[in-house]
């Protein structure tokens, strides 16, 4: 997973014009953000990015860089098995 | 003798919340936003006298005056609800009385969600083929509505209030074929119970005299907290994605089918955008997965009859066909079977 992915992956699920999201972003405040977009989001990284991450820790991460790391973190036992 | 599905009628409640009026409430979404989210236009608000046992009568009725049946040839109704009119009595006892039912006619009450057709249909086939009942009427009715605040948009914008009565009937069996209903595989996990729940109304917190700030009995001021359905959707979506897959799984491999030998694919109509992500990823071709809920909304353990009375108007099922049957939810409480379409 890369940084531009990741970014572009959001854009698209929020449906926000480009440079909207940056890694800075404060996840909670991207424009539309609620629960149906929220739902849209795990299913995103679960899709795109082959994670499930929980949605408590989801909403623990501050920005859009911290949940980077999160499923950086999720992603790397699955390619260490692999 | 064998069970078989021969009749579906539904009900759907007159007032209509649409996605413009839902953007009244919320102003930061738009009607299209609502539809491209949830896959839904309009959903049924039932009125406030309006109740469960109403919404279940005027669906049996419009299946008697189908000609499907009559109400003296029916000897056992249950009703799956999760909004009864009362604790007690039992409300398909009231709807024997109201709708001319036999006295020797066995009735209960179910208390599941979103699984509740399946069970419903898994304890009908039981009381078919042990010989106790030959007549089912298997009623789905909900009115979740009365528990939604106004403005909680992550319940009001999906849920939306339906009947369903479904007749099982006793048919000799000497088909080699497999049969009309079943097997079926079930599951549940209560530790999922927090996730959707209605907190207030039951034993554990009494409505009347129940305390605001946190309970605190001293507190001067008491207020009446009426029932209030609580979804954490984000969790419940988890759920779903650990266990259909594996639901789906596991009917496959109790009856030995593949995809290619299922006609047609009917989920519990949650929500359309989680349904879609759930069909890819267990990889059902689109044109055998049936979604309807636009027109009503997540109507809980209606949703499947819904569905199957749809696709069978729409021409999408024909005597004979095999469909795949999938409910879960409030629980988390979940269970899959087959049909061979019959009617």
């Amino acid at each position: 997973m890369n940084a531009t992915q990741f970014l572009a992956a959001l854009h698209e699920l929020f449906d926000v014009s480009a440079g909207t999201i940056q890694k800075y972003s404060v996840l909670q405040d991207i424009p539309g953000w609620s629960s149906m977009t929220f739902i849209g989001l795990i299913a995103m990284l679960d899709d795109d990015f082959g994670v499930r991450i929980a949605p408590g820790t989801i909403l623990r991460c501050h920005t859009v860089e911290d949940l980077m790391e999160e499923v950086a973190a999720e992603q790397k036992p699955a390619k260490m098995a692999a | 003798m064998q069970a078989t599905l021969k009749a579906i009628e539904y009900y759907l409640p007159p007032r209509v919340l649409d996605n413009p009026q839902l953007c009244v409430i919320a102003p930061n979404w738009s009607p299209q936003k609502i539809q491209n989210k949830t896959g839904i236009e309009e959903r049924r608000i039932s009125e406030e006298e309006e109740l469960s046992s109403d919404l279940a009568v005027k669906a049996v009725t419009k299946l008697f005056e189908s000609g499907a049946c009559k109400p003296e040839d029916i000897d056992y109704l249950m009703l799956c609800t999760q909004t009864p009119d009362y604790f007690l009595p039992t409300t398909a006892c009231l709807l024997q009385n109201r709708l001319g039912l036999r006295t020797s006619c066995g009735a209960l009450d179910f208390n599941l969600g979103c699984s509740g057709f399946i069970y419903g249909l898994g304890m009908a086939k039981g009381l078919i083929e042990t010989g106790q009942a030959t007549n089912v009427l298997v009623v789905t009715a909900e009115t979740y509505t009365k528990f939604i605040t106004p403005t909680d948009m992550s319940v009001r914008a999906l849920f939306g209030d339906a009947s369903a009565a479904t007749l099982i009937t006793a048919q000799d069996s000497h088909s080699p074929e497999a049969p009309a209903i079943g097997p079926f595989v079930y599951g549940t996990d209560g530790k999922g119970a927090k996730n959707l729940i209605v907190q207030t109304g039951g034993m554990r917190k009494p409505v009347a005299g129940f305390a605001s700030g946190g309970g605190d009995e001293d507190a001067d001021e008491h207020v009446l907290v009426p029932p209030t359905l609580y979804m954490n959707g984000p969790e419940i979506f988890l759920f779903t994605l650990d266990a259909v897959p594996e639901l789906v799984a596991g009917i496959c491999n109790r009856t030995g089918i593949t995809f290619d030998d299922v006609d047609l694919f009917v989920f519990h109509q949650a929500n359309e955008y989680m349904l879609r992500h759930l069909r890819d990823k267990i990889e059902i071709p689109p044109e055998r997965f049936f979604v309807s809920m636009s027109h009503c909304g997540n109507t809980v353990s209606s949703t499947i009859p819904i569905a199957l009375k749809e696709a069978h108007k729409a021409g999408r099922l024909k005597t004979g066909d095999r469909v795949m049957l999938v409910g879960f939810g409030v629980g988390y409480s979940w269970g899959a079977t087959m049909l061979r379409w019959s009617m």
